[in-house]
């Protein structure tokens, strides 16, 4: 990277955090600090939920997904929009109606206290574990391709976020959101602007489509019911219906995001423009990895993009080996170069054969390439997908636009993590602490909401300094959810819609639910998008259950 | 708030039906538009 683009880079993450600082400085009731002020409009909650959910791996690691494998992860976010219209009709209202600084607060009035701090101790867990995945994902890959120290990394993406958002609470992370959302938003157009600029000479857009679709990385859509294939229409529509009911509907992270407005109607239309861009944001990301795919057709790609597993086989002695695939790799390159060329010159189905028949060689010599790596010192758990996006990033774009892109992961790793943060400390203050210690003024849980936030901040830097890889970056954060989100969801939904089930029984159908989760996840091999299903499922069908056969006399306690 | 609210969800319910048949309707469309682009293209 250059100077400028360290200029580019700094400025932009720094200036917006100073910049919310400085407009948040001086605000100090619980209320305020937990939920927002009435100065967060729709606008700012609809991007700050958007910078939620997105996270530095959906940019960093998703165009790499789209580069592999083709854009049918696409589908995980089928489920989203039904998700949001039921947050928007049943969830909000009654979170709005009851005035909770937390959903599981809810839980608390609706059944009791120890559901209560069961739904809050769930979350605790997996939002503190998911929030050192946020860190350690972006500064890994960042560390091994600018040749930064993991740790500084680390702590740069970790350490800034822990002191704005202790100083500024909600009303910060919110408005610190929107500005990042619109940096990232504008950074990965310009990468869809270049990309398609530097092909422009040698293929046309639409010529590409054709190409790309052609060598299998357009398939949106993929009705197929095999349970094993992670995506298909069924998995994204039902399983991800689940996860992101969940996830919006009883996730703090979220929750804190929808009710820092003004009203129901921004919570509302915050949640609605999420369920209306979500689709098409996710397609553009994927889209730019398969012209990504399509660029590196007419531009030599590296042998292998995750260039510090590479250099560890060469330094293990698999050099020769390595350069004789090269070899290999750059004279089947200009073959499919030529061919292309060929293709785009004259565009008919027969010029298509030669291509595939290349590709399908290609593939195989990356496979090869992949093996001899692990066998020589590679993890092979680490995806050479996450590092296509990145590598693309600095070898090929302009100057300054580098530092921009890079300042698009770390604004996404900032904005999700702090988010996480925030909400991790104002569960821990409201659903566990102030239980405890009932009887304290306003100022002492604002300092006790602010310790606890920087605690889980210094928690999820310690989780992301002693990670290992885990599977794909793209996938760790999902299937930490779907453990955990089903028999949360399951909670919530006997809540507003089992009427007759009280405390007891729904807190041991979720005790019962998460454990057969558990089981299934370390003994079976199914899409972890069903753990959703299975959970809140679980919950929904034990809890009237144990109701009658167990707690039928239980009274009705309010926490 | 608690009187606002109670009206806002009395009064306003009826449009907020309207819109949501109006999102699913788009998310209708997202998906048939990603099923023509997959045939199309595939």
């Amino acid at each position: 990277m250059s100077g400028i683009d360290y200029l580019v880079l700094f400025a932009t993450v720094l200036a917006i955090p100073l910049y919310g600082l400085w407009r948040t400085r001086g605000r100090e009731s619980l209320g305020h600090y937990l939920k927002g002020d009435k100065t967060i409009r729709w606008g700012t909650i609809g991007l700050s939920v958007l910078a939620t959910q997105a996270g530095p791996i959906t940019f960093l690691s998703m165009p790499g997904q789209a580069y592999e494998s083709g854009i049918g992860f696409i589908q995980n976010y089928f489920g989203q929009p039904l998700a949001l219209l039921v947050v928007c009709a049943v969830f909000v209202p009654i979170y709005q109606k009851l005035k909770v600084f937390t959903a599981y607060q809810y839980l608390g009035k609706r059944f009791d206290r120890k559901t209560q701090m069961l739904g809050a101790f769930l979350f605790l867990v997996q939002r503190g574990l998911a929030a050192g995945i946020t860190i350690y994902a972006p500064a890994i890959i960042l560390s091994a391709i600018l040749g930064w120290q993991l740790n500084l990394t680390i702590w740069l993406a970790g350490g800034f976020v822990i002191i704005y958002t202790v100083a500024g609470g909600t009303t910060i992370v919110s408005l610190t959101q929107r500005y990042q959302m619109m940096v990232i938003l504008a950074g990965m157009a310009v990468a869809f602007g270049v990309v398609i600029y530097r092909l422009w000479p040698s293929i046309s857009f639409h010529h590409a489509l054709a190409v790309a679709g052609q060598l299998d990385k357009l398939q949106a859509v993929d009705f197929s019911v095999d349970p094993h294939k992670r995506y298909t229409f069924w998995s994204g529509a039902i399983g991800g219906f689940f996860l992101a009911l969940s996830y919006f509907g009883a996730d703090q992270s979220q929750v804190q995001r929808y009710l820092a407005g003004d009203s129901l109607r921004s919570s509302r239309i915050g949640l609605l423009f999420n369920s209306v861009v979500k689709i098409p944001m996710q397609f553009f990301i994927l889209l730019l990895g398969a012209m990504i795919f399509i660029f590196y057709q007419f531009e030599k790609p590296p042998v292998f993009f995750n260039r510090p597993a590479y250099e560890r086989a060469v330094e293990h002695g698999a050099g020769p080996q390595l350069n004789d695939l090269a070899t290999k790799a750059d004279q089947l390159f200009e073959q499919k170069r030529d061919a292309l060329r060929a293709y785009a010159a004259d565009p008919s189905p027969e010029k298509m054969e030669p291509i595939k028949e290349l590709d399908g060689r290609a593939q195989a010599l990356r496979t090869e390439t992949k093996q001899v790596l692990n066998q020589n010192g590679a993890d092979p758990r680490s995806k050479e997908s996450d590092y296509v996006f990145i590598t693309f990033i600095l070898q090929e774009l302009p100057r300054g636009v580098v530092g921009l892109l890079v300042a698009v992961i770390l604004c996404a790793t900032m904005s999700a993590t702090a988010a996480a943060l925030n909400a991790l400390g104002s569960t821990s203050v409201v659903d566990l602490y102030r239980p405890l210690r009932s009887s304290m003024g306003d100022h002492h849980y604002v300092v006790a909401a602010k310790l606890f936030t920087a605690a889980w901040g210094l928690v999820a830097i310690g989780v992301a300094s002693f990670a290992n890889l885990v599977e794909n970056l793209i996938e760790a954060g999902n299937i930490l959810g779907s453990v955990f989100y089903g028999s949360i969801l399951g909670l919530f939904l006997v809540a507003f819609f089992v009427k007759r089930v009280r405390g007891s029984a729904v807190f041991f159908a979720a005790l019962i639910a998460q454990a057969t989760v558990f089981v299934l996840f370390f003994t079976t091999g199914i899409g972890y998008l069903w753990y959703n299903a299975i959970g809140c499922g679980a919950v929904i069908i034990l809890a009237p259950i144990l109701q009658r056969l167990l707690f039928r006399a239980e009274p009705r306690e309010v926490a | 708030m608690s009187e606002r609210l109670e009206k806002e969800l009395r009064d306003e319910e009826p449009r907020w039906s309207r819109i949501y048949g109006f999102v699913l309707g788009f998310f209708a469309l997202e998906i048939l538009l990603l099923y023509l682009f997959t045939v199309r293209f595939s």
